[in-house]
């Protein structure tokens, strides 16, 4: 069953679990701007401007791909008027994608060599582009920075569960990685890449080109999108050898570039992937070893950080305290009281000091001395407070008997706790533990929110299921009529928007009622089932093949014409007058076949299916086990 | 502030407190302490003298401060006082009194570092 994500809604409820990748910043505010249709060059290059970075690489990449290196641009208007505005605005959101999606918790998904390696090919997608000249090379990029978005996305929204994936798919093919996420997330990488990348509003060449990917052939489709499919796949080929110099070259490639070419293109894109490496800030320390050869999306496949989950260590063992005094000997004492109470210390003795060491360490409570230079401790209490990673954080403030320093201010200040020096070492301790409580009480509360974000997640991957089998025929396993006719409008309204082709095949099992007849309902069902498995096999990945009922199938293949569908047709056609059935039935069954493509006059559902089915009885009268693409002189065709 | 008599310049009983929160587990704790504690003094001493030049209140105040609360934890009873009254002038009075104060902490703080030696090798 391929791509019954294609509707939107699984993205809609993974939406909801809240963890997909998605642009984030400036990128946001361009996707939220460019989702109509009326947007102008103006609107994109401002909000643009305001990210002084991603205006710098959207330089970079504007001037690597001008022509004529005499006039550098040095605009974000000029780059737009240049490269287009819907190419600034594609590469714009891909780079916000790359800023901030860098880690996750999937702990068998390395996220940074996941980077390493879209950013190769990207860089190898634009050389490859403008070497051959078959697609824009900045389109080219973003579509390589983005083609394995999947995986991240599968990572990002369910890290356990891909955690479980991606080690029972170690050391087997890329084949079985897609057999694997779609048995337990009922959704593989390949879809729901394609799926965001729609739901981004990126070009549907890019989600085309991406869908392609993994497969072994490239049929029927348009002629840019095949283009930029070919592109896409070549840099693949080369992104191996791009993150490690001693790689070998690809021996193959699909743009017949000989290997002196190769080898130089390799050597321009490593050199700009280390420069781009530079700029996006991500390492470039991959050896071939690690990276491919292998089949593709073994790339992803990581050795397990080992990093302690170190989050739900609180509950009834010491706590990670930070102490901050620029006192060394009331800093030691404190230190020596909450160590021997069972609770990991970090020292600091400056304000400034301390937030590093806040950031770095991450403690669960911090006790800080209100006096002190640089830094005070409100000070501290309130950038702690306003910063993300430190907002839970249990916050005590130490201070001596003065006038001016007042317990309300070290509340408001953010404080959860105040106490004066000099101290009790008991009432400390005591205090200390009180903290603890309430820091429990927080995590708890964070982690059931955690959960039920999980939850969330998981009842999208139950709601796929219930879909897919709502959409699904029990018999054949194929989608069944339903999902068959919201599946064709859909495809429909794409070839109409982007004016590309769609056909249809109608397929009906000749002389099943006899089957039926002779043999039984038993035997019935043991050919559908048997000729459904041919059908399926003989397809491409993006056509679908439905059952509509009783003997009746139709297969939607956009992006084909009506001479693809045919031959398509016809190797089913034959693919099933060879294939015989055992059983005890003992030979083959046959079929006859209409096809339709859409054309000016016949492009709504309906009459894709009305012309298809004119044709498969015209295939019948003709004798059977035939395809039929084309009606009958007019007299004929009313006879059939 | 005014103490008729002089309090002594390390207090006995802080001491003993120190030695027994120490225990068997940390034998050393005192004197890492003390030694914590001359080392930061000896730093604050030279910040103080340089904020005294610079008259810098604010500065003055909180290394007096920073000192006592330090001080008060090993019990050295006289550098306590002397910071607790530095540190009011620093705040209200005259910077000339101060500078009289800080020599008064140095010559304090030395006591500190004698009495403690007598005390150990006496041990």
């Amino acid at each position: 069953m391929s791509g019954i994500e294609r509707t939107n809604r699984p993205i809609e409820e993974l939406k909801l679990a809240g963890n997909l990748p998605s642009p984030t910043g400036v990128g946001l505010a361009i996707l939220e701007l460019t989702r109509g249709e009326d947007y102008s060059m103006g609107d994109v290059t401002r909000i643009i401007q305001t990210d002084p970075a991603l205006t710098g690489r959207i330089l970079r990449i504007a001037n690597s791909a001008a022509s004529s290196p005499a006039q550098p641009i040095t605009s974000v208007s000029q780059a737009a008027m240049r490269l287009g505005v819907r190419s600034v605005r594609n590469v714009a959101l891909g780079f916000s994608l790359v800023s901030g999606n860098r880690s996750g918790e999937c702990r068998r998904f390395d996220y940074e060599r996941y980077w390493a390696h879209s950013l190769a090919v990207a860089v190898a997608a634009a050389a490859l582009a403008e070497e051959v000249r078959g697609a824009a090379p900045t389109d080219a990029f973003t579509c390589g920075l983005l083609c394995e978005i999947g995986s991240l996305a599968l990572a990002s929204i369910h890290p356990e569960r891909y955690e479980e994936v991606l080690e029972r798919a170690q050391g087997q093919g890329a084949g079985a990685l897609l057999l694997l996420e779609q048995e337990v997330l009922d959704i593989d990488h390949v879809q729901l890449g394609c799926a965001l990348l729609r739901d981004w509003g990126l070009p549907e060449s890019f989600a085309q080109a991406v869908a392609v990917l993994e497969q072994r052939e490239l049929e029927g489709l348009a002629a840019d999108t095949d283009k930029l499919a070919r592109i896409l796949r070549a840099a693949h080929g080369l992104a191996a050898s791009i993150l490690d110099s001693d790689a070998e070259l690809p021996s193959a490639n699909e743009l017949n570039l000989d290997r002196l070419r190769l080898a130089a293109l390799r050597q321009r894109c490593r050199a700009d992937w280390l420069e781009w490496g530079r700029t996006l800030q991500i390492p470039s320390k991959f050896r071939a070893s690690e990276t491919s050869a292998l089949p593709r999306s073994e790339l992803a496949l990581a050795i397990p950080t080992s990093e302690a989950s170190s989050t739900n260590t609180a509950a009834r063992r010491g706590l990670r305290v930070l102490v901050v005094d620029d006192d060394p000997v009331a800093l030691r004492l404190i230190a020596l009281h909450l160590g021997r109470a069972g609770h990991e210390v970090i020292k600091a003795t400056t304000g400034r000091e301390a937030l590093l060491a806040a950031l770095e360490h991450a403690p669960q409570m911090v006790i800080t001395d209100w006096m002190m230079p640089d830094m005070d401790g409100l000070e501290l209490c309130r950038t702690l407070r306003s910063t993300e990673e430190c907002r839970g954080m249990y916050l005590i403030v130490l201070t001596g008997r003065d006038r001016e320093t007042l317990a309300v201010d070290a509340f408001d200040s953010g404080a959860d706790e105040y106490f004066l020096k000099p101290y009790d070492a008991k009432i400390l301790l005591a205090r200390v533990r009180a903290g603890q409580r309430t820091i429990e009480l927080r995590e708890q509360v964070e982690s059931d929110r955690r959960i039920q974000a999980q939850q969330v997640a998981d009842m999208s991957v139950l709601n796929r299921k219930l879909e897919a089998a709502a959409m699904t025929d029990v018999l054949t396993k194929l989608p069944n009529r339903r999902f068959a006719m919201r599946r064709l409008e859909e495809d429909l309204s794409i070839a109409l928007a982007n004016n590309t082709a769609l056909s249809v095949v109608m397929i009906d099992i000749d002389c099943f009622k006899q089957v039926n007849d002779e043999h039984g309902h038993g035997m019935g069902d043991l050919v559908l089932r048997e000729t459904s498995n041919v059908l399926r096999s003989i397809v491409r990945r993006e056509d679908t093949v439905c059952r509509l009922g009783g003997e009746e199938f139709l297969v939607i293949c956009p992006g084909a014409n009506l001479e693809q569908a045919a031959a398509t047709a016809e190797r089913m056609r034959r693919a099933v007058a060879h294939h015989v059935i055992g059983y005890g039935y003992g030979r083959a069954v046959t079929i006859s076949a209409g096809v339709a493509q859409r054309e000016e006059g016949a492009d709504t559902v309906d009459d894709l299916l009305r012309v298809a089915d004119r044709r498969v009885y015209v295939a019948k009268a003709a004798g059977r086990d035939q395809v039929c693409s084309e009606d009958p002189p007019r007299s004929h065709a009313r006879s059939a | 502030m005014n103490t008729p008599q002089p309090e002594p310049v390390l207090d006995l009983a802080v001491l003993a407190e120190l030695r027994e929160l120490g225990g068997v587990s940390e034998p050393g704790l005192a004197d890492e302490l003390l030694a914590l504690f001359l080392d930061d003094a000896a730093r604050r001493l030279v910040a103080l003298e340089d904020a005294l030049a610079r008259g810098e209140r604010q500065v003055l105040m909180r290394a007096a401060h920073t000192l006592r609360s330090s001080s008060s934890n090993v019990g050295a009873r006289r550098v306590e006082r002397i910071c607790a009254e530095l540190e009011f002038l620093a705040r209200d009075g005259e910077v000339r009194d101060a500078a009289f104060k800080v020599r008064e902490l140095a010559r304090a703080i030395a006591a500190v570092r004698d009495t403690y030696g007598a005390l150990r090798r006496a041990a």
